[in-house]
């Protein structure tokens, strides 16, 4: 039987969501305090779903070390205790959580491949939270 | 469709071993669950079942019946044990999350003729869980 399994961390970084495609009004309008030229921060909680067939000798859908490895060196390494806004993956496109997400989804996708990747799911905050399953996605 | 999610919790031992891989195989793969002596978890196991709505009840599913069956087929059988050495299912396999959540999966589909299973997925902690949805 397939099963999925998920593996929540979490890191801490800032951002600020601004657009060059609008004006400073209309930037206010949009993102509200999230404007704040000087940036806020939040803790972010990342779930990877990965799937596949249960492997017999290990009882595993993939190592979870390999999982927590790819994860603290690929992600946590790369965004925990940074500002969203100055890596090269944010120059161009608004940190938003949405784009952080597509992000994270398409390193795990590029880089992971003990299992199959189901989705990447973030909590921004407690009342927040974004998914994503790549174009193909449900 | 209306899909129900009914939560219960229950705490067992457990430890990783492959008996057909090495002593240091087995420490690799499995690190600190190799254990021989077991450790143990507060596991979360939430069942979903989906359905239409019964108009007489505005039920999904009877949960008074739902709960019984977790109760009798599930938490009795896995609550405050040993899960190598007292449930069948973990005799020849290794209790991981995964393969806990089958073992959930296999016991309480026979059982649940009055509702559609969905879903079933176990908390090992609150950073990790498994999600099986039979085999569809």
């Amino acid at each position: 039987m397939k099963a999925h399994l998920t593996r929540r961390h979490m890191f801490s970084a800032s951002h600020r969501l601004h657009s060059d495609h609008m004006s400073d009004a209309e930037n206010r309008a949009t993102y509200g305090k999230c404007n704040n030229p000087y940036g806020h921060g939040h803790n972010y909680m990342v779930e990877v779903t990965v799937s596949g067939p249960v492997d017999e000798r290990t009882g595993m859908v993939c190592s979870l070390v390999d999982l927590d490895d790819f994860v603290r060196d690929q992600i946590l390494e790369r965004y925990d205790h940074q500002n969203l806004n100055l890596l090269p993956e944010f120059a161009t496109d608004v940190p938003t959580t949405e784009n952080l997400c597509i992000s994270i989804y398409d390193i795990v996708k590029r880089g992971f491949k003990a299992a199959h990747l189901e989705k990447v799911r973030i909590e921004e905050t407690m009342m927040n939270s974004f998914e994503y399953a790549g174009e193909e996605g449900r | 469709m209306v899909y129900l999610t009914r939560k219960a919790e229950f705490s067992a031992s457990h430890y990783y071993h492959n008996p057909a891989l090495t002593p240091e195989e087995n420490a690799r793969l499995f690190g600190k669950c190799n254990n021989p002596n077991g450790h143990g978890h507060n596991y979360t196991l939430e069942v979903t079942v989906k359905g239409a709505v019964d108009p007489k009840s505005g039920f999904v599913v009877d949960l008074k019946q739902l709960k019984e069956v977790m109760n009798r087929e599930v938490l009795d059988a896995l609550d405050h044990r040993f899960l190598n050495k007292e449930v069948p299912e973990f005799i020849t396999q290794i209790p991981t999350t995964e393969n806990i959540a089958i073992a959930i999966w296999r016991r309480l589909s026979p059982k649940l003729n009055f509702a559609q299973l969905h879903r079933v997925r176990v908390y090992e902690t609150p950073d990790l869980f498994v999600d099986v949805y039979g085999e569809a």
